[in-house]
């Protein structure tokens, strides 16, 4: 495991081209949705003082008063906000097998995002799979949580609500890791055999649940050292004074330099788990791209 | 140079407010109106310009963002707010394209 995720950040160095990409992809997202809220926030605003106070007191009373008084436009952000959402959830599957093709062959960037490309079908079934399933639980968990509350509502212990909900949240953290981690292998899984949608996340349940294999514990791994990037960045946050324009200016350049590294992470944790599978297998970390398996 | 602030009163409801005018050479003013009448007009006449006006908060008024208006809107305050929405929802695609 150790090994995997040491291996992981190399590639990840390696493959730096794909990291900048992903980062640039997202960068666009952020600036797409960042004019669409401007020109939202321009017009709802108007030439109210709030245009200006804003920048250091982020009052709430202004929040609820543009809900209240603009809904019918402020619906229309929202739904550009989905619309731009779904666009860029589909290019970041395209994006995430380039990725997964980079850190499994050592074939040229160009060539990982046409691998990427052939394998869209399928990494968009995996999607749909892994939401799939993370959506059903959240149902169940919600309504297992609903049921205990209900059930101990005339409990004498004051606090019986409190500890149902932490419970809940921890299940569900817990249940998000291990599906998002099933998604990662799945992924990973197909590129390798070919395998289709359903086959391949059948195959990396059974591989993630399986103790040996020691996926989740690397994935808590990752989840730690992306958990100490949030504490740096929030730590670093705490001296920017965000109530004047440079402050303001330094925060979201931070904040992108943060999601840079997240980038930089998902390329590693992608790099550290082809290696853990191909260490199960006994292979090499790299694969020629003359021998590499070919998808349909 | 002449400037002049309409104050108007939207609702039925006769409250008296406060309303502060700021000019561009950083001096105020505060004036007074009982708002019985629909609206009321201030007017100066001086060298500097009027750069916003104010109204006092009122706990029941409905609308917030209407008590108070600049001669030139700013964009510092939408560009840290529009911003911190666009960070956000590079986080929420972040989430989304990983499972």
């Amino acid at each position: 495991m150790g090994r995997a995720y040491v291996r992981g950040f190399a590639l990840a160095l390696r493959r730096w081209p794909l990291v900048l990409l992903l980062f640039l992809a997202s960068l666009l997202a952020g600036l797409s949705f960042t004019a669409a809220a401007w020109a939202w926030l321009a017009v709802a605003l108007g030439s109210s003082l709030a245009t200006r106070t804003l920048l250091t007191d982020l009052n709430v009373q202004i929040f609820i008063d543009l809900c209240i008084h603009h809904r019918e436009s402020f619906k229309m952000l929202l739904l550009a906000g989905s619309m731009l959402a779904a666009a860029f959830v589909a290019l970041g599957v395209w994006l995430n097998a380039a990725a997964i093709a980079s850190v499994g062959e050592e074939i040229s960037t160009a060539n990982c995002l046409l691998r990427g490309l052939r394998l869209y079908p399928t990494y968009l079934g995996l999607w749909v799979l892994g939401n799939g399933c993370m959506l059903v639980s959240a149902v169940v968990l919600f309504l297992s949580c609903r049921c205990l509350a209900r059930w101990t509502a005339e409990s004498a212990a004051e606090m019986a609500p409190d500890w149902i909900v932490a419970g809940g949240a921890l299940v569900g953290a817990l249940v998000w890791v291990f599906f998002a981690t099933v998604h990662d292998h799945a992924r990973i899984r197909s590129r390798t055999v070919g395998a289709g949608a359903v086959r391949a996340f059948g195959w990396a349940l059974a591989y993630v649940a399986r103790r040996q294999s020691r996926a989740l514990p690397l994935a808590a791994l990752l989840l730690g050292t992306s958990a100490a990037l949030w504490a740096t960045y929030h730590s670093l946050n705490r001296y920017l004074a965000t109530n004047s324009a440079l402050g303001v200016a330094l925060s979201l350049l931070s904040g992108e330099a943060l999601l840079l590294a997240r980038m930089f992470l998902r390329v590693w944790w992608f790099g550290a788990e082809t290696h853990l599978q191909r260490g199960r297998e006994g292979g090499a970390s790299w694969v020629p791209a003359a021998t590499a398996p070919r998808t349909a | 140079m002449r400037a002049c602030i309409v104050v108007e009163r939207l609702g039925s409801v006769i409250v008296p407010v406060d309303v502060r005018i700021t000019f561009d050479d950083g001096s105020t003013t505060d004036e007074h109106w009982d708002g019985r009448n629909h609206w009321k007009r201030f007017e100066y006449t001086g060298a500097q310009r009027v750069e916003w006006a104010v109204l006092n908060a009122l706990p029941l008024d409905v609308n917030w963002l209407n008590n108070s208006r600049m001669r030139a809107p700013g964009t510092r305050g939408i560009v840290r707010l529009a911003g911190r929405w666009g960070f956000w929802f590079q986080n929420l695609m972040y989430f989304l394209t990983g499972l």
